[in-house]
């Protein structure tokens, strides 16, 4: 297990926002967790954030949080170990949802009671900081072409939208990686088909994007395909689920379209 | 410790018979699904456990586990939803 002094290593955000993380979490109404279960989480934060990461066994949060004597047994009696799961699906779903923009993440690692504090990928105005695409890379794009074929069905008018939303962050990333971009258009956009056609036919060097957002039962699947169109290899792909929100969660589908950004251009330039 | 979470799934599929391809289907791709039927599965021993121990404390105990259950079960139907 980490103990608090790991745990808080230089590059982790400093107390002050862990403790402005936490205040977020518990202000949340509609965190899934008992009063009970805020002060275990409040407990284990502030241990940790104090340097006493160390003391936070099974024990100690039977008695100070759960008010077991010292009788306690956690083999025998397992609450702790339970209301941790409980806190780290509640943790889960919150980051998932209204937690999405948080800067800080609080996590409880599987088999330990001693939270973990990281940086969010974003910062406090949702834009995604992203190393630089390397030089390397942006020279190989120069040279590429790049078709984004949106496979998402276009009966279900959210799914579609938010196909349209990946796809518009993909286009902005990629072309300012140097790509030259193509979309597939709708057939009546025949001049765009046209140029695309004529990749097809000398598929020098172009590469296939396909994308797609999938309904799912509570979720959305945003997966993306990068082949080569010369040969139809598959050189990178990805997916991932999102819970379905009212809205569409645009720093979410921003943050997936910069890491499949960055990953095309990896790949496309390991050629 | 992967039987324990076996075992949860086996009595949450055993206790919503509708929901079993979907529990099986999450069950192989949610870690977080996987730690919840642990813990549900755990709560479910602890509450038999204390059900029958003599402890003075026992009753209080078990009613704690039978609350703990369904609140769990709370979860994971949310989880799964």
């Amino acid at each position: 297990m980490d103990d608090g002094i790991s745990a808080l290593r230089h590059k982790n955000p400093p107390a002050k926002d862990i403790l402005t993380a936490l205040e977020a979490v518990l202000a949340c109404d509609t965190l899934r967790l008992s009063e009970r279960n805020r002060r275990f989480l409040s407990f284990v934060v502030a241990q940790t954030v104090s340097g006493n990461g160390e003391r936070i066994k099974a024990y100690s949060i039977g008695v100070d949080v759960f008010g077991r004597d010292d009788t306690f047994d956690p083999t025998l009696d397992p609450i702790v170990r339970i209301e941790a799961t409980r806190i780290r699906s509640a943790l889960t779903a919150y980051y998932e949802q209204k937690g999405a923009g948080d800067r800080v993440r609080i996590a409880i690692p599987p088999g330990s009671y001693v939270p973990t504090f990281s940086w969010a990928r974003r910062d406090a105005g949702a834009r995604i900081k992203r190393l630089p695409i390397s030089e390397r890379q942006v020279v190989r794009a120069e040279a590429a072409t790049m078709i984004i074929n949106d496979r998402t069905s276009r009966a279900d008018p959210d799914v579609a939208s938010r196909g349209e939303l990946f796809a518009d962050a993909l286009v902005g990333l990629l072309r300012k990686a140097r790509f030259k971009v193509h979309v597939v258009p709708s057939a009546e956009h025949r001049a765009a088909l046209d140029a695309i056609h004529e990749v097809f036919s000398h598929p020098k060097d172009a590469y296939s994007l396909d994308i797609a957002v999938r309904p799912m039962v509570a979720h959305r699947r945003y997966s993306w395909r990068l082949s080569d169109l010369r040969n139809g290899e598959i050189l990178a792909s990805d997916s991932r689920d999102y819970v379905v929100a009212p809205a569409p969660c645009f720093d979410l589908i921003d943050a997936l379209a910069g890491d499949a950004a960055d990953a095309i251009a990896s790949a496309v330039s390991d050629r | 410790m992967e039987q324990v979470q076996k075992r949860g799934l086996a009595r949450l599929m055993l206790r919503w018979p509708a929901q079993r391809a979907e529990l099986r289907r999450r069950f192989a791709q949610d870690p977080r699904l996987v730690e919840l039927c642990e813990a549900y599965e755990t709560a479910c021993e602890a509450a038999a456990y204390w059900t029958k121990s003599p402890a003075p404390v026992g009753p209080e105990r078990a009613e704690e586990y039978r609350a703990l259950i369904t609140a769990t079960e709370q979860d994971i139907l949310i989880r799964i939803s």
